[in-house]
């Protein structure tokens, strides 16, 4: 006996082969960073890339950013950046002898932030209200983003140097903070096989390759059907669970706030759209717990300082709570 | 005339500043003459005091006593009625009438930590101390290497404590045959499903296939069946069950016995090859 799904998610599973496979045609491997982005496309969330240099932070975020017909804009965040230069600014205009506002390169649909932590605190709280209500005030004039509005940002974890830890309060607006890891032996023998063949056949700028394969419009009719994903009561407190059991954790200093338990329900329902379900799973949620919560939560001095992880406390916490069944 | 008058009043001034630097120099001079004196009598007396110290000792050779002592011990009887008697017990009084045993008890631990610890100049305070850091830093090495989580006795305890329950459904206890059977007779068959699922984990649990566990996943229970001829069925009565519980899919009595057919063959599948 076959179940029929109450949601027709065909448009969605066949606007997500088609970015896989665009974006395979640059990317080798990385397959969980892609899955995890175009889930953070669908729940309309903004995402941290974290990675040493030279994983393709950057290059993931430029492909997946061209396979949607959009604007797109990038910004170096470097120490000297002021909240002006990514919010715009008030310039007299000697003609009307007024003030008109002039856009900054934040005014675009997927926003690419470079090097994020690069910038001082002062210029990070530029992007509060524009990440979390879609909209820029200035001189007591508010602007809204056009849709979709996504910022992804990247972040090198080494270098100490120069750089600038996010405040909770940013972290918090990320979906996910995603960590790409070096690729596999066979996936590097591959990245060079294509390099080289790009570099014979001169064809060496991939974003210049890619094609946009899923309009606004698309993506705004698709992410409606995301909305619709059931989520049983259950389910629903197996989040609140996890989250909740971050807040009374011994070994946390700061437990995930209830935006992280938002994050995690609309997670889940783009995960599990992508996989074809109308509704979630404990696997969905159990999944998406690592990236949505590990950035959002302090661990105490003594359990940092027994080498413990973000991810092994999320780990023992998913232990420890009951799986609805 | 103006000029001689000035020629005066620098004049005047002259002899009066000679006359101040005099003075100066007479108060110097007596100050001096008084550290001198002073220096002398000191002098003299150190001086006479050497002097008085005869040049040499004789020394009296003492008789010595040949008498007979005898040492008086008191007895012990009378030492210990000393001890007891009120008037010697100098100390904290102990009306031992009137006190409970508790009280003295906990009067004479006081005391003997007290004595412990009479002061720093104390010897036994130094030497208690060290034996006390000592005994603490091996109860320490020997709780860490037992793995003992100490974050606890530092920490504020965490007054808000888990507000919801915790299932601790235990699928070894559960009733199964009378359960499904109440469940289809209230055509709840969603439920039924459910402890149909519920009864095909037991029976793998059972047989050592899967190891249960309440934090783990129907996914993880798929992946971790090895039998490649039971695993499809598993997968399959899987996705029945996640449809039918997670999805919220309406499940009638015709669907119900389709469902319930394929449990009953994955469970006797379970028994031919477990």
């Amino acid at each position: 006996m076959e179940f029929e799904s109450r949601i027709d998610l065909s448009e969605l599973h066949e606007a997500v082969t088609n970015i896989r496979a665009e974006v395979g045609k640059i990317i080798i491997g990385q397959q969980n960073t892609i899955d995890l982005l175009l889930t953070a496309i669908f729940a309309d969330g903004h995402v941290l890339l974290e990675g040493v240099p030279g994983v393709a932070k950057t290059l993931i975020a430029k492909l997946l950013a061209k396979t949607i017909s959009t604007n797109f804009s990038r910004i170096q965040f470097t120490p000297d950046m002021m909240p002006s230069d990514v919010l715009g600014t008030a310039v007299y205009n000697p003609k009307t002898t007024e003030f008109d506002f002039k856009q900054g390169p934040i005014f675009s649909n997927i926003v690419l932030i470079d090097e994020i932590n690069r910038s001082p605190a002062k210029t990070q709280a530029a992007l509060f209200e524009v990440m979390e209500e879609r909209q820029i005030t200035n001189s007591g004039t508010t602007y809204q983003m056009s849709f979709p509005f996504l910022v992804m940002a990247t972040q090198n974890p080494i270098e100490q140097e120069g750089t600038y830890r996010l405040p909770e309060a940013q972290l918090d607006r990320f979906l996910f903070k995603i960590v790409i890891k070096y690729p596999t032996f066979e996936e590097e023998i591959k990245i060079l096989q294509g390099n080289h063949k790009r570099s014979v056949e001169q064809t060496n700028n991939p974003v210049a390759m890619m094609q946009a394969v899923m309009s606004i419009e698309q993506l705004q009719n698709l992410r409606a059907k995301v909305r619709l994903v059931l989520v049983e009561e259950k389910i629903l407190e197996y989040i609140a669970k996890i989250t909740h059991e971050t807040r009374n954790s011994k070994f946390l200093y700061l437990g995930a706030s209830p935006r992280a338990s938002v994050a995690l329900l609309n997670a889940s329902k783009a995960l599990a759209a992508i996989r074809g379900r109308d509704f979630v799973t404990p696997e969905d949620v159990q999944e998406l717990a690592k990236p949505v919560l590990c950035h959002r939560i302090i661990l105490t001095p003594e359990k940092e300082m027994e080498g413990s992880t973000a991810e092994d406390v999320i780990a023992q916490i998913l232990q420890k709570i009951e799986v609805p069944r | 005339m103006e000029n001689i008058s000035k020629k005066n009043n620098c004049r005047q001034t002259i002899v009066r500043r000679k006359g101040e630097h005099c003075q100066i120099k007479r108060s110097n001079y007596r100050l001096t003459l008084s550290k001198v004196a002073l220096f002398c009598v000191l002098i003299c007396s150190f001086t006479s005091s050497i002097s008085a110290i005869p040049s040499k000792i004789h020394y009296q050779t003492l008789a010595q006593d040949s008498t007979n002592t005898t040492i008086r011990k008191p007895s012990e009887s009378e030492m210990t009625a000393f001890k007891k008697s009120k008037d010697y017990q100098y100390g904290v009084e102990e009306s031992q009438v009137l006190d409970t045993w508790w009280k003295r008890l906990l009067r004479r631990l006081f005391n003997w930590f007290g004595n412990l610890f009479t002061g720093v100049g104390n010897p036994t305070f130094w030497k208690t101390a060290v034996y006390i850091f000592v005994a603490s830093v091996v109860v320490y090495v020997t709780l860490k290497l037992m793995g003992v989580d100490f974050s606890g006795l530092y920490r504020k305890k965490n007054t808000n404590e888990i507000p919801y329950e915790t299932l601790g459904e235990n699928i070894h206890t559960i009733d199964f045959i009378n359960s499904i059977a109440e469940a289809t007779t209230q055509k709840n068959y969603r439920l039924a499903v459910r402890l149909y699922y519920l009864k095909a984990l037991k029976e793998l649990t059972d047989r050592e296939m899967i190891d249960w566990r309440i934090n783990k996943t129907n996914r993880s229970y798929v992946y971790e069946l090895n039998s490649p001829i039971l695993r499809p069925d598993f997968e399959y009565i899987t996705r029945q069950f996640e449809y039918a519980w997670y999805g919220d899919f309406p499940v009638d009595e015709e669907q119900f016995i389709s469902i319930k057919n394929q449990f009953l063959t994955f469970s006797n599948s379970v028994f031919a090859n477990g």
